[in-house]
């Protein structure tokens, strides 16, 4: 179908990038005893040389599926709060399937891996939007509180039972070599999963709007009464749209292991969950412009980290600059949420 | 002198081009019961939410006591002393009736608690002084119209306001108690309170108030006591005489031009098994669960080649019609068939499946994604017919979509936003998909909503078209020139029943308007 969205949102984002850059380095000299090497950090960061370069590569394309997640809530109309455990979830499903299966020929392992990662998300937000579906609970509350308690259990089980005793680290032990996805910039880490992540952004974009179940799911998302009106079987997108946003979220876990990771750490894809759906934003919940917004997001994350390391950045300030990005792009946009409310909206004569 | 003066009010609505008053001018006198009549849409509701600061005017300004007043706001409003009742009074429904009336004006103490013994006795004095017979200490949300009317009430009575405007006053009491609207409006006039009541209903209007202001098209027709008009007079005011067709419709809208125009019957219809059969039809909402009106024993037919209108004022049921005809809401008691066969119970998906056809009055919201594309809107009902393997075909949307576009005459590209669109292009994307399958019944709501001659020229066409093409039409409207110009036959809806179905070449607007008013069908 027809994408009715203007051009003009890319401007419109680098117009949001800029406005927060500029209160940056307007601050900079208050809070930083060497501002230009400050800022020198934080705008090389990625590109200081090609191992940043790679890691920073990686990180965008996970970024990418967990912004994909969001996307598709968001398009249909739901909100997945739960990101977080389902990354988690995902990574540690991934884990253990593979530590399961050790002896297995290598492709076929990594294509179950990737199974039982987007089932293992999938089921847990899927649940979240059944419950929705059937009694009505609001997907928000469900999917955050599964989630929170989803990661004090992988917490648990990370550093406790299953546990690799030969290491130092707060780890499950390591997956099988015929297991890694290629490396394609060694030393760094970016792998395999940059470009599935540029397929699955296709994909999804495609499903979104190239098919009728997209239609379905977009059009109840937007207006639900219409769909309704419609004729469209809008009680199933409720499930529908949460199962497709927590099977992405735990595809990013599971790749995650699979090229970066290699075995779930405590903690280690702790964030993701939260980017995703502030990559969501910043893309206008639009499948090709999470494109440029996983870039510019991990821009900033990667320059914030660096920063710190090689100047006296504080981490907080990084914060600060997300949070202003983040501000400038959703300002305009937060019709979307009002929307969401439903019929509120005032045409009363 | 004192009283409210309003000068030059005009009002427009870009949202679905309409102008609702039009250069208003009118006079409250200070301690009167003011009457204004007109039909619906003629602009008095809307002159009475800028007077209550619902509505802001694009011109014209406000006189209290010969002084010029900003009221920007209903609160605003409440600080000169206006305030409205409405017909549906906004009430917090986990509140009791007692502290919704309070609400924002609770006495405390010094620290903030609430005297609720003091308030009740505040509260419990107006109830008795103005004969307002009402449970303060029900839950709102158990209320009927009636009971949020009289809540509403109290809460003005309690805030201090010195002008009441109050919207149908004859729901404050039910049926069996509307003598008592009599008492209650006298006993607030002696105590000093000036009345503005915005009604249908002439007989009532002449009987309360003092004077009586006409509305028709946006305009005010006159101000006369009310002692200088009969009920005849007043009604053909209000509708205008058959001769003199009100501006805002245009010149060629008499009844001879729009007979002429109008298709005969289809010979087949009387041989014919009737594509629709409402039999018996009744509905109460759940309590506090939805704020339909009530009907009851509503029964009527439509046949092939056939448009039968449903008409009758606001809050009489057509709202309460529209939701169970289109099956979003399912009948209390009776049963509604189609082509023989029940439908009630069955969902919207499978109403659509059977070839149902229905143009909800809430266009903007419920018939169309305002946020999606011209396209997306129009394949909403056949947009199967296009995949294949899932994928959309997207050579066969732009063949089907660019022809809709050029048979409706519709301005814009297939790939604009519809918000983008005018008004009139925005309902000719969603009738284009309604009827371009020629469904055997279309439910039509309102159907010149928001349009403007020219539309709604076009829109009586494409009934008329469905009409000679063998299919069954309902129309639901409150308009009875509509009603008239469109129908064979006519349903009229007074207080949630059917006060009678007359054929339209038989019967005139004044008839019509009586039947809505409650009047039996003359002999």
């Amino acid at each position: 179908m027809h994408d009715t969205r203007p051009a003009s949102t890319f401007f419109s984002i680098g117009i949001a990038i800029t406005a927060a850059l500029l209160v940056m380095i307007i601050a900079l000299p208050l809070l930083s005893e060497s501002p230009v090497k400050t800022l020198s950090a934080f705008l090389m960061g990625p590109f200081r040389n090609l191992f940043y370069f790679g890691n920073f590569l990686n990180r965008v394309g996970l970024y990418m599926i967990a912004g994909l997640a969001m996307v598709v809530a968001f398009q249909g109309g739901m909100f997945n709060l739960g990101g977080e455990g389902q990354v988690y979830a995902g990574a540690l499903g991934t884990t253990m399937f593979l530590l399961s299966v050790p002896e297995l020929y290598g492709p076929l392992g990594v294509t179950g891996a990737v199974i039982v990662a987007a089932c293992t998300g999938g089921l847990i937000s899927g649940l979240s939007g059944f419950l929705k579906m059937k009694w009505g609970t609001d997907e928000l509350i469900s999917s955050f509180l599964l989630s929170s308690s989803l990661v004090y259990t992988i917490n648990y089980l990370v550093s406790g039972p299953l546990r690799n005793s030969k290491s130092y680290l707060l780890s499950t032990p390591e997956i099988s070599y015929q297991f890694r996805l290629p490396q394609l910039l060694p030393p760094s880490h970016l792998n395999l999963s940059l470009l599935t992540a540029l397929l699955l952004v296709g994909l999804a974009y495609k499903y979104l709007f190239h098919t009728s179940g997209g239609y379905e799911l977009r059009m109840t998302g937007l207006n639900r009464e219409f769909a309704r009106y419609g004729g469209m079987p809008v009680e199933r997108y409720y499930f529908i749209p949460m199962a497709l946003s927590g099977a992405l979220y735990g595809l990013a876990g599971g790749l995650y292991v699979l090229g970066t990771s290699f075995a779930t750490l405590q903690g280690s894809t702790s964030g993701m969950g939260w980017n995703g759906i502030a990559i969501a934003l910043i893309g206008r919940i639009h499948p090709l412009l999470l494109l440029p917004a996983a870039f510019i997001f991990t821009y900033l994350d990667f320059g914030a980290e660096n920063a710190m390391i090689y100047a006296d950045f504080t981490f907080e300030f990084g914060a600060v600059l997300q949070a202003l990005v983040l501000f400038f792009v959703t300002a305009r946009f937060s019709g979307f949420m009002r929307k969401k409310g439903g019929k509120n909206a005032a045409l009363d004569s | 002198m004192g009283g409210i003066e309003l000068v030059d009010i005009t009002k427009y609505f870009p949202e679905n081009g309409v102008t609702a008053d039009s250069s208003v001018d009118l006079i409250i006198e200070e301690g009167e019961i003011h009457a204004i009549v007109g039909e619906n849409g003629s602009g008095k509701s809307t002159l009475m939410h800028i007077l209550s600061g619902l509505v802001r005017p694009d011109r014209g300004k406000i006189l209290l006591d010969n002084r010029e007043v900003r009221i920007n706001s209903p609160h605003g409003a409440l600080k000169y002393g206006i305030g409205m009742v409405h017909q549906h009074v906004q009430i917090v429904r986990e509140y009791t009736v007692l502290q919704n009336i309070i609400l924002g004006r609770e006495p405390r103490t010094w620290w903030g608690h609430i005297k609720l013994t003091e308030a009740r006795q505040q509260v419990e004095a107006l109830k008795k002084r103005y004969k307002l017979n009402i449970d303060l200490d029900r839950p709102s949300f158990e209320l009927s119209i009636d009971g949020e009317q009289k809540t509403g009430l109290l809460a003005l009575l309690y805030a201090g306001v010195k002008y009441i405007i109050i919207d149908e006053p004859a729901t404050l009491f039910e049926e069996s108690e509307s003598d008592l609207l009599h008492t209650v409006l006298g006993e607030l006039q002696k105590n000093g309170y000036t009345l503005i009541i915005i009604t249908h209903k002439l007989r009532e209007a002449l009987h309360y108030a003092d004077r009586v202001s006409v509305m028709r098209g946006g305009r005010r027709i006159i101000t006369r006591p009310s002692r200088e008009l009969s009920q005849e007079e007043l009604s053909k005011l209000m509708v205008g005489p058959n001769t003199v067709i009100p501006a805002s419709f245009g010149t060629d809208t008499s009844a001879d031009t729009i007979h002429q125009q109008k298709t005969p019957k289809a010979h087949f219809k009387q041989a014919a098994e009737p594509i629709l059969q409402v039999k018996n039809v009744g509905y109460a909402p759940h309590s506090g669960h939805s704020a339909l009106p009530k009907i009851r024993e509503v029964s009527f037919e439509v046949f092939p080649g056939e448009v039968l209108a449903v008409t009758g004022i606001r809050e009489n049921g057509l709202e309460t019609l529209e939701q169970l005809m289109s099956g979003f809401e399912n009948p209390g008691t009776g049963d509604i068939l189609y082509k023989g066969k029940s439908i009630s119970g069955l969902s919207i998906r499978e109403l659509r499946a059977r070839g149902f056809a229905y143009i909800p009055t809430e266009r903007m919201l419920r018939g169309a994604s305002l946020d999606s594309s011209v396209a997306e809107n129009m394949i909403l009902l056949n947009y199967k017919d296009f995949h294949s393997w899932g994928r959309l075909k997207k050579e066969e949307i732009d063949h089907f979509t660019g022809n809709l576009k050029q048979l409706f005459n519709i301005k814009a590209s297939t790939k604009d936003r519809l918000a983008g669109l005018s008004g009139g292009n925005i309902q000719k994307v969603i009738i284009s998909r309604e009827i371009i399958n020629s469904p055997e019944l279309l439910i039509f709501s309102e159907p010149s909503w928001g349009l403007d001659l020219r539309g709604r020229k076009f829109v009586m066409q494409k009934i008329d078209d469905l009409k000679s093409q063998g299919s069954a039409v309902l129309v639901i409207t409150s308009d009875i020139e509509e009603a008239l110009e469109s129908a064979d036959r006519i349903v009229v809806m007074y207080r949630g029943k059917v006060n009678g179905i007359v054929s339209a070449d038989r019967v005139d607007k004044a008839e019509i308007g009586r039947l809505m008013l409650g009047v039996g069908p003359y002999a």
